[in-house]
């Protein structure tokens, strides 16, 4: 996996002469990707939580959607630069544009949601239902909104940069792409990916060993459980 | 499902007796809403907007009385210690249904204040009126799915008001801009290939997706 | 019918506030929960109505041979606990109407009243009540649902010598009906039942 990650690193600058600008789809197009899998995993917890109620489920869920926040804003802001190179501005109001400001908006309102609740059960609770909506209404933005035929966009479709529409502003996409392009794009994806995944999980590691010593700590500080003790003939 | 449409009956008259007797809700939100118009009547000091521009404002008013009003159902019962006694009273289908169309409701009353005071104070005439109120009543219907849940989830933190906004607004905003959109023509915008109309099948879609899944998560969050 | 606990715990986030609770209660008897403050009689009370998940094990109700699904039980059982509120704008009556309309059953407003003291109040809100006169209330709610299991948390709690025989009168009641589980330090409380239950912080012993 560390190969993965310098390999990507190391053979994205050596293409980088090809596409002038657009250099910056390297990095633009696998943050937005990852951030995309990093919500779906997100949810998926959030999911699995709700129907198990195992602990461990919320920390996987809660530490995919912090990551899939980092690489949204990182997607953000590389394609704020981009769009300054390309159209002349950093933000125009493009409505992919538009609607990742809205999906940064919700996802940091899960961060807040979860830090005003103290009890960790119904922490989880509450997070993991939100979590399942805000993937919803992400989705319904970034997948369905956009595709009205009046929300004209300048931006490429996501799903096959390979068969992305030709589109004037965007020089680097022109005419499709050359094939040793697209091997360090998907070799970039394939890296980001990984380093994503690395990330997430040394976090989920590090929420696991944090709840590990939480209930050790309580129980120093407190004798135990209540047990039932039957007393004048119970059954038990 | 009869168990659920009576159990949701009773949860709303429940909620609009108490509703009646002290007007809690809907005075804080309508006063709130009568407020920001005259702010902005004052500030824009009737001047003549675009149609696009009425409409945006017109919804920015609603959504913001929505979120200051409608966390009320479920904070109320978390507050005064209710809860366990709906609970024991109702299925969590029922009490879903019965808050939603508790917030539906006054939504609907909400609008009929806003919109009209909004066009005659803000210098704002509303060209097609009936479509206009279509276009509400389905953002009604959008909002209260949107808040019914998140006011169940935020019962469970602390400043409830405070995170009861920053968590309603996100899901909230795509309505909005849909909304903005679909009621532009409704001020007199020129409607060009027919916009307002797919704004308007958007609005209806995200609210079915807003309902079934709020409907699905309820119960689990509402059993503890 | 049968009442069965099964190695029963609860756990609130990192804090585990009862474990391996298990006993059986059988038609016409009346068991009652003792145990310090904070020993986890309420949490124990709320999970056999139903109305708590348990974080370990299980507990099941069992009518004329048959086990309960979660709703059934629900509807069979109901529980009047110092921290479930009466509406207070609403009158006595109408909560009673909320509760029983609710759960698709109906009550007699009037000779609920009657029962528990309060015949000549009951269109006064809530509002305008006594903590005694609340606490009332909340057993005429869980009475209205006539229920086969009834559950009663500190039910003695705020009131006077009257209110103590209406308690003792429910009781002698439900014992024709079904079963009782009451959650109590009180000493007349404790005596209205055949057994107790007694929750210890610690070890089993």
């Amino acid at each position: 996996m560390v190969m993965v990650i310098i390999g990507a690193f190391l053979l994205t600058p050596a293409m980088q002469g090809l596409g002038e600008a657009g250099r910056i789809l390297y990095f633009h197009v696998p943050c937005a990707w990852v951030s995309t899998v990093a919500y779906l995993v997100a949810a998926y917890g959030g999911v699995r939580y709700l129907a198990t109620r195992n602990l461990d489920f919320d920390r996987q869920s809660a530490a995919a959607a912090q990551i899939g926040l980092l690489f949204t804003v990182l997607a953000t802001a590389s394609g704020a630069v981009w769009a300054q190179i390309a159209w002349g501005k950093w933000w125009n109001w493009d409505p992919r544009q538009t609607f990742i400001a809205m999906v940064m908006l919700l996802y940091g309102a899960y961060f807040a949601l979860r830090l005003s609740i103290d009890q960790i059960d119904q922490r989880a609770v509450v997070s993991s239902a939100y979590v399942t909506f805000a993937l919803v209404a992400a989705v319904f933005l970034m997948f369905i909104a956009i595709r009205l035929p009046h929300t004209s966009t300048l931006h490429p479709s996501p799903v096959l940069p390979t068969q992305a529409d030709q589109d004037e502003d965007s020089p680097s996409l022109k005419g499709g792409m050359e094939p040793d392009m697209r091997i360090v794009l998907m070799s970039s994806l394939a890296g980001f990916t990984g380093l994503a995944y690395w990330m997430w999980r040394v976090q989920v590691r590090v929420d696991r060993l944090a709840a590990d010593l939480a209930p050790a700590q309580e129980a120093a500080s407190l004798e135990g459980a209540t047990t039932a003790h039957p007393a004048s003939g119970a059954d038990a | 499902m009869r168990s659920v449409v009576r159990g949701a009956w009773a949860v709303l008259l429940k909620d609009f007796r108490s509703e009646f007797r002290t007007r809690y809700a809907l005075s804080a939100i309508a006063l709130f809403a009568l407020t920001s118009i005259a702010a902005l009547s004052f500030v824009l000091r009737g001047q003549a907007m675009q149609p696009e521009e009425s409409a945006g404002l017109s919804w920015i008013i609603v959504f913001f009385a929505a979120v200051t009003g409608l966390a009320r159902p479920f904070v109320q019962e978390a507050e005064s210690g209710t809860e366990l006694l709906l609970r024991q009273a109702a299925t969590s289908e029922a009490v879903w249904l019965g808050k939603f169309l508790f917030s539906l409701v006054l939504m609907l009353g909400l609008e009929a204040i806003i919109f009209p005071v909004y066009s005659a104070l803000m210098n704002a005439p509303v060209v097609r009126v009936w479509y206009l109120a279509l276009v509400a009543a389905l953002g009604a219907v959008c909002l209260s799915a949107a808040t019914t849940l998140i006011a169940a989830l935020v019962c469970k933190a602390r400043a409830r008001a405070t995170v009861f906004a920053v968590a309603a607004l996100p899901v909230m905003l795509p309505a909005l801009v849909f909304l903005v959109q679909a009621s532009g023509s409704a001020f007199g915008a020129g409607d060009a290939g027919g916009e307002s109309a797919s704004a308007l099948r958007l609005v209806v879609s995200y609210s079915g997706i807003l309902i079934v899944l709020s409907w699905l998560l309820f119960p689990l969050v509402w059993e503890e | 019918m049968r009442l069965v606990a099964e190695g029963l715990g609860r756990s609130f986030g990192a804090r585990r506030v009862l474990r391996d609770v298990s006993f059986e209660l059988g038609a016409g008897e009346v068991v009652a929960i003792c145990g310090a403050n904070g020993s986890g009689k309420s949490t124990l009370i709320r999970m056999l109505a139903g109305l708590l998940m348990p974080s370990a094990g299980q507990t099941w109700l069992e009518i004329a041979g048959r086990w309960l699904g979660a709703q059934e039980r629900r509807s069979a059982s109901a529980l009047a606990a110092p921290g479930i509120q009466p509406y207070l704008h609403l009158s006595f009556t109408e909560n009673l109407q909320f509760f029983t309309q609710g759960r698709g059953q109906s009550c007699n407003a009037e000779e609920l009243a009657e029962l528990v003291g309060l015949s000549g109040r009951q269109s006064d809100l809530v509002e305008s009540y006594s903590s005694g006169m609340v606490q009332r209330v909340r057993l005429a709610l869980a009475l209205s649902a006539e229920p086969v299991a009834l559950f009663l948390d500190e039910p003695t709690q705020f009131l006077d010598a009257s209110g103590r025989d209406i308690v003792a009168e429910i009781v002698r009641r439900q014992r024709l009906r079904g079963l009782t589980v009451i959650a109590t330090n009180d000493e007349f409380d404790a005596s209205l039942a055949d057994r107790t239950l007694t929750l210890t912080t610690g070890r089993p012993t």
